[in-house]
């Protein structure tokens, strides 16, 4: 029966001391815990934060980079469109042509040999960046065209190959050259001049 | 309240105002980035659509410039000739006398030389071209109607290129039986009927109208428009006369008139319009003149060299190798006046250089009618 009351005593101890430094705990254990919360919370709201900005981030550079490469495309369309206008405002260059689409051999001998600025004048017109050639479909071996062989001659080279170019864009048309030295006679033995397809090769780079 | 709650505020705030500015700035910059590509996109589309119509010669109604608003400044002074805007400048290689507005109709139209064609642009927005004939002589009528024939014909199309005139302090409307002003082609046949001279125009008019005064008394500096005095005894040039200016302004044919004409009493950052395009038209002029009489030139002389002599009784190849060597000797005459890059404003070298036209005109002419040479078309 004593041991009884000292077991009680040690019990009542025993209980009395858990209970204060459980007391003690739950004091301490909530604001830990909400301090963890609390970080946790705020490295959530960290993370958010880079990753709502990295989306911005990739959307502006998505934005530019489109920007950008639209550039590069008007660009390349550009170059399209200036090449096909300049193939049409070659087929009907007074400074060349007879009439639309026929080529006068005199009028491209005075340019391509006679007229040492030739180009660069034409050039002042049309533009920098490209060159021509016109060819006379006759089977013929090539024969640049000058003062001293023409109309013996079949070809004509308008400004000099650039040959470090990035890129260019050729455009080949058939055209029609007017010999204005000709070899037809006709019912009154007039010499006539003749009309030759050919064919002009046109290329712009840039 | 916690601290991590207060710091969570806090930060949230900076960083939100962050990425609002960040994003209005960025929105800014892009749509400012925008509206300057759709800007140079619409110069772009006016330079393809001028020489789409130099190319082909199909007139057009152009209407980009009214999408967005902004400032357009062409600039013929600096060559090659360019359009400014605040987005940047684009070159314009093909001759174009352009006039900025909203709404523009395009044409191509040509001055004839005979051996040679110039081939050039018009860009205009809606006009009105008030005339106040003070004389209505043979050389005032033909002048007026060489004037109207080189603006463009607007029937059917828009914007409108109407024509009137002034007499004294009322507006003189010449079509529908007096009640409407007239396009180009009907305008032309009113002046036929021109009888009795008009009083001198008071009205002052809108932005879109100018007046053209046709007076052989023009002097410096008339009140309103252009005065232009008719060419005398049979000349091929004469003056004319700008407002708010003292100088005069030598004419030798329609383009010089139209230049003057289309830009009178407009100004832009590089002075007066009218003067502007008057110093580029001729220098377009001069220079192409330049490189066609030079290439006609060796032409010439190529073809003469070549022509072999035929047999006796039918010797139309040498008839051919004399005409080419006249037609040489002209075409070196042109260079020689046109090299002085401001022959257009000396009275005598205009003068020369109208000779030296005729006689490679003449020539060119003989050279097809004998069939040496072809019609420049």
């Amino acid at each position: 029966m004593k041991t009884k009351p000292k077991h009680k005593t040690i019990e009542c101890l025993s209980e009395a001391l858990p209970r204060s430094s459980q007391f003690k705990r739950q004091n301490e254990t909530p604001s830990r815990s909400s301090q963890l919360k609390g970080q946790g919370q705020m490295l959530e709201y960290l993370l958010l934060m880079v990753f709502v900005v990295a989306v911005i981030l990739m959307l502006m550079m998505f934005l530019t980079w489109w920007q950008i490469s639209q550039l590069g495309v008007e660009r390349a369309k550009n170059q399209q469109e200036w090449s096909l206008s300049m193939l049409k405002q070659f087929t009907d260059s007074p400074y060349m042509t007879k009439e639309n689409s026929m080529f006068d051999d005199a009028k491209l001998t005075a340019l391509a040999s006679m007229m040492p600025d030739g180009c660069q004048r034409l050039q002042e017109f049309y533009g920098d960046n490209w060159y021509a050639e016109i060819r006379l479909m006759d089977d013929e071996p090539v024969t640049e065209c000058s003062q001293s062989n023409y109309p013996e001659c079949n070809y004509w080279k308008i400004c000099e190959q650039y040959p470090d170019a990035e890129g260019r864009v050729t455009r080949v048309a058939p055209v029609n050259i007017y010999r204005n030295i000709g070899f037809v006679l006709d019912v009154t033995n007039a010499v006539l001049p003749r009309t030759y397809i050919g064919t002009l090769t046109l290329t712009v780079y840039y | 309240m916690n601290t991590y709650q207060v710091f969570r505020i806090v930060l949230g705030l900076v960083a939100s105002f962050f990425i609002l500015y960040f994003l209005i700035y960025y929105a800014g910059v892009y749509s400012e980035m925008q509206e300057n590509t759709q800007r140079m996109i619409i110069v772009n589309n006016f330079k393809k659509a001028a020489e789409d119509v130099y190319n082909t010669g199909n007139p057009v109604t152009f209407d980009d410039f009214s999408i967005l608003d902004f400032d357009i400044t062409y600039n013929g002074l600096v060559e090659p000739a360019v359009i400014t805007t605040q987005a940047g400048q684009q070159i314009i290689r093909t001759p174009v006398v352009f006039l900025p507005g909203e709404k523009l109709i395009i044409d191509k139209k040509y001055l004839d030389f005979g051996w040679w064609r110039f081939d050039f642009v018009e860009a205009l927005p809606e006009t009105t071209i008030i005339f106040n004939p003070t004389d209505v002589g043979r050389d005032s009528k033909n002048l007026m109607k060489s004037i109207v024939g080189l603006f463009p014909e607007t029937m059917g199309r828009t914007p409108k290129i109407m024509f009137g005139f002034c007499n004294g302090g009322s507006f003189v409307m010449p079509c529908n039986s007096g009640s409407s002003l007239c396009e180009g082609f009907d305008f032309r046949n009113r002046i036929e009927f021109l009888t009795a001279p008009m009083s001198s125009c008071s009205i002052g008019l809108g932005d879109d109208q100018v007046l053209v005064t046709i007076s052989p008394a023009c002097s410096g500096s008339p009140d309103q428009g252009v005065c232009i005095a008719p060419p005398v005894g049979g000349s091929s040039h004469g003056y004319a006369y700008l407002n708010d200016s003292a100088d005069f302004y030598i004419y030798k044919n329609p383009l010089d008139i139209l230049a003057l004409i289309v830009g009178a009493d407009k100004e832009n950052i590089y002075g007066p319009i009218s003067e502007n395009l008057y110093v580029y038209e001729n220098r377009m002029i001069r220079r192409e003149m330049g490189l066609m009489s030079d290439i006609m030139w060796h032409r010439s002389s190529l073809i003469a060299q070549n022509l072999m002599a035929q047999p006796p009784g039918y010797d139309k190849n040498t008839e051919c190798r004399n005409l080419h060597g006249v037609l040489a000797i002209a075409l070196e005459n042109i260079k020689a006046i046109i090299s002085d890059e401001e022959y257009y404003k000396d009275a005598g070298s205009v003068s020369d250089l109208i000779v030296e036209l005729n006689n490679a005109d003449n020539t060119y002419q003989n050279l097809v009618n004998l069939g040496c040479d072809y019609m420049v078309e």
